[in-house]
This record gives C-alpha cells, structure tokens and sequence, in this order.
C-alpha cells in the first residue's frame, strides 16, 4: 500500500475515494486546498479508495436513512429505524455467503436500495421524496463518473504533484 | 466473547461487508454486544472511577462508546491482517519516539487502547529495532490456533505464560538493542504484579516491565495508540521513565509505577472510550 508522508493537504487525494461523486468532491477541494503543515509531529497517510471517512460515513448515512424511509411506509417513522439497522444487515448474508465478494455485496445493496427507491418512487406518500433523493444521488453520481473520467489526466497530475 | 466463532464471524465480515456500509453494520453491532452483562458492566464500573459523579444512564451510552471504537479498533486490526490494509497514521511525541529507536534496549509500556497489533505494526516499520510482544495468550485454544494462523507477519510475538523462561528471552531481546513492548494496565492470572493507584482506586499493575527494566537498566518509554476517527490513529508517546537503582527496591519500583500510572490516569481521563477494559480494573469496584 502507498502512503504519504507529512502532507495534510493529501487527504482530500481523489484516490483515497471510492465513488464517482466523492472523487470529484475530493478533486476540488485538492485544487483549492493549500500547503499546511501537519498540527502532529509527523503524519502518515495511506492512499486507499476506502480510506475517506466522510464518505464512508455519507454513503451508510445515505442509506440507511433511506431505507429507514422506505420501511417507514409499513410502520411508524420511530420504529423504522431500528428495523432499518437489522434489515440493512440482511444483504451481508444474502450476497456474502454465496458469493463471498465484497464488489457483489456492495453491487447488491445499491441494486437493493434502486429497487426500492423505484417502487416508492411511484408511490402517492411522501415516502417518494425520498425515493427521489436516492435515485437521484445514484445519477449524480453516473454524471460524477464522466467528469471524472473526462478529467482523468488531470486528476493524475494533480495528485503526482500534491504527493512529489 | 472468547469462542473461536466471533473472531470467525469478524474475518468472514471484513472480507465482506461493503466498506460504505460498515459503519451501520458496527452501529449496529456495538449495540448488539450491549446485551453482553459482563462486559457492559466493567466499563460502566470502571467509568463511575474515571468520571466521579456520573450516572448510570449517561455511562450506558458512554458503554456504547466504548464497544463502537472497539468495534472499529478490531476491525482495523483484522482488516490489516487479512488485507495488508493501514489506517492514516499521526505521531505526538515524536522525538521520544526516535529517541527509544536511537537508544535501543528500551521498554514500551502501553495499555489497552487503540489496536495494540496496529501500533506493533507500525512501530515495526518505522523502526531498525527488533521488537517483541509480549501479551495474554487466547484462554479458548480454538481461538488460540485460529490467532497464530492469523499472526501478522515480521512481528516477534512472546506469549506471558511461562513467565521464568519469558522473562530471561526478554531481559535478552532489551540488552541486545531490542524493543520489548508489553500492556501495563492489566494484570492477567499468574502474573506477578505490584501495587498502585488509578482515578483513587487501588488497583495492581504487572511487575514484569517494571523488573524488566531495572534488571537491563532500560528506559520505559510510555507509548499510547489512540483512535482518533475511521482509519485514523495517533501514537502518542511520553518522555521516559528510568527506574533508578537503590538500596530500597519497593520504592523505587513504586515511584517508577506511579510516574507510569500517571500518564495512564491523564490518557484514559482524556480518551476514556479508548480504553478497552471490561473488567473492572480496580477491586473496589467489583463489589
């Protein structure tokens, strides 16, 4: 695994995200964020997709709320949300054991949440607002794919000159 | 908590559950492993010490504080061994660091915080010296064998059992220029300990890196790995403490436990959800 070294400013390395949308974000505020010097005595940061604590909290944030939503349209908003936490777990099973491959789990839950959002989404209840939000996330984050792809030897020099 | 399935269940998890859904999936499992009595009360016990005047409900959600960073805590430390996969790392107290690695034949005295197998990992590559652990070995043998399949690699792992043998491999791994690192919070079943005080309460801390050190005239340099967020860790460490060497052993031995007792009291008062003891650390608040 790559790291780097004493350099705060690599954190927001589009390498070190995952999703489309959470690159570009990490794009711009590389563009924008200046040189600092580490608030420690030294600072060790590894570039892995899944090293963005932001964004690993959003994307859960992201769904389990939505799933707190969805199930809120058989139950009180209250007790949603717990149920929601064991539910969210069922895929991890689902997926896992038959395929045991992270990339199929993750592929499953998004393909889940889409599944759900669809049906809610024609539904009269507000619950479709929802829906949208998911739906429309997972579009932002198709467009956020293509800019990124446009932009892919930018990104690169940007962050070869970050980390030199 | 000891069986051979939960530390299965974890590595199955790691390799996987979705990384975007792991902090629902550990939300969801730190409460789950509220409902483990023991544990639960241990820490709350053990958080009416460390924050005088508390109450029960508070410490309750302080308790899931403590299960979520543990729960993090372990994961990052199976992620590293099945993935190879480090957290972001930040050093306080740099120059002791260095310090220890120049000098060589040191003690690291550290407690259970943060991911002791990290900060070995770490301090492994950052470091020329030979370092060795010293820890508990799984009372379970099922898990026993499963940790040494799963042992992290280029880490020399001393288990504190046969404690006359250990202690000469030890006291030989610090004057050849070694590392010796050891949890000094805690005191396991058969293991020699001496008195002291933590948050006013009497408590015992292991003798071994107290004696180990007197014994090769080596520095204990306190060293904490505290979690500071996902993936992110700071090693902190502290200016030493030499044990000096006079005609009254029990005294010099309870002046170098207080000096480390200390830095432990002020770490723990700080990052209290860091400390992993779910057993109450001190008799008094067992009863």
């Amino acid at each position: 695994m790559n790291v780097v070294h004493d350099r705060p400013q690599a954190k927001w390395l589009p390498s070190r995200h995952r999703f489309a949308l959470a690159r570009l974000v990490a794009y711009a505020k590389l563009l924008t964020s200046r040189p600092t010097t580490p608030d420690v005595d030294r600072l060790i940061l590894a570039i892995d997709p899944d090293q963005s604590a932001i964004e690993n909290y959003a994307a859960s944030i992201w769904y389990l709320g939505s799933l707190t939503c969805f199930i809120a349209a058989f139950v009180p908003l209250l007790i949603a949300f717990p149920i929601a936490l064991i539910i969210i777990e069922i895929p991890i099973y689902v997926f896992g054991v038959p395929f045991g491959n992270r990339r199929i789990t993750s592929a499953g839950y998004v393909l889940c949440g889409a599944g759900a959002a669809a049906y809610f989404a024609l539904q009269p209840t507000w619950i479709r607002f929802a829906a949208y939000v998911f739906l429309g996330v997972l579009a932002l984050n198709a467009i956020a794919f293509v800019i990124m792809w446009l932009l892919r030897h930018h990104v690169r020099a940007a962050e070869e000159r970050c980390v030199a | 908590m000891r069986g051979v399935f939960w530390r299965q269940l974890l590595h199955w998890a790691v390799r996987n559950v979705p990384l975007w859904i792991e902090p629902a999936a550990i939300a969801f499992w730190s409460a789950f492993f509220l409902l483990w009595g023991t544990g639960r009360r241990g820490v709350m016990r053990n958080l009416t010490a460390i924050k005088p005047g508390s109450t029960a409900i508070v410490n309750f959600f302080r308790c899931y504080r403590v299960f979520w960073n543990y729960a993090w805590a372990i994961v990052d430390t199976v992620r590293f061994k099945e993935e190879r996969t480090i957290p972001d790392w930040e050093f306080a107290g740099w120059k002791n660091f260095e310090a220890m690695q120049a000098r060589g034949g040191a003690i690291l005295l550290t407690a259970h915080m943060g991911s002791y197998d990290l900060g070995a990992q770490i301090f492994s590559q950052t470091s020329q010296q030979r370092i060795v652990m010293v820890r508990a070995p799984e009372p379970d043998p099922q898990t026993r064998t499963f940790e040494e399949t799963h042992r992290p690699a280029g880490l020399h792992i001393e288990f504190n059992t046969q404690t006359s043998e250990l202690a000469l491999d030890l006291l030989h791994a610090v004057t050849s220029g070694g590392i010796v690192a050891i949890q000094g919070d805690r005191v396991t079943e058969g293991v020699s300990a001496l008195p002291a005080t933590l948050f006013g309460k009497p408590m015992q801390v292991p003798a071994g890196p107290f004696a180990l050190a007197m014994a090769a005239r080596a520095p204990i340099y306190p060293v904490f790995v505290v979690r500071r967020g996902r993936r992110r860790y700071r090693l902190v460490s502290f200016e030493p403490i030499e044990i000096t060497r006079s005609a009254n052993r029990d005294a010099d031995f309870a002046a170098a436990v207080a000096k480390w007792t200390a830095r432990l009291e002020s770490l723990i008062g700080e990052a209290w959800y860091q400390w992993f003891a779910f057993e109450p650390f001190s008799p008094e608040l067992a009863r």
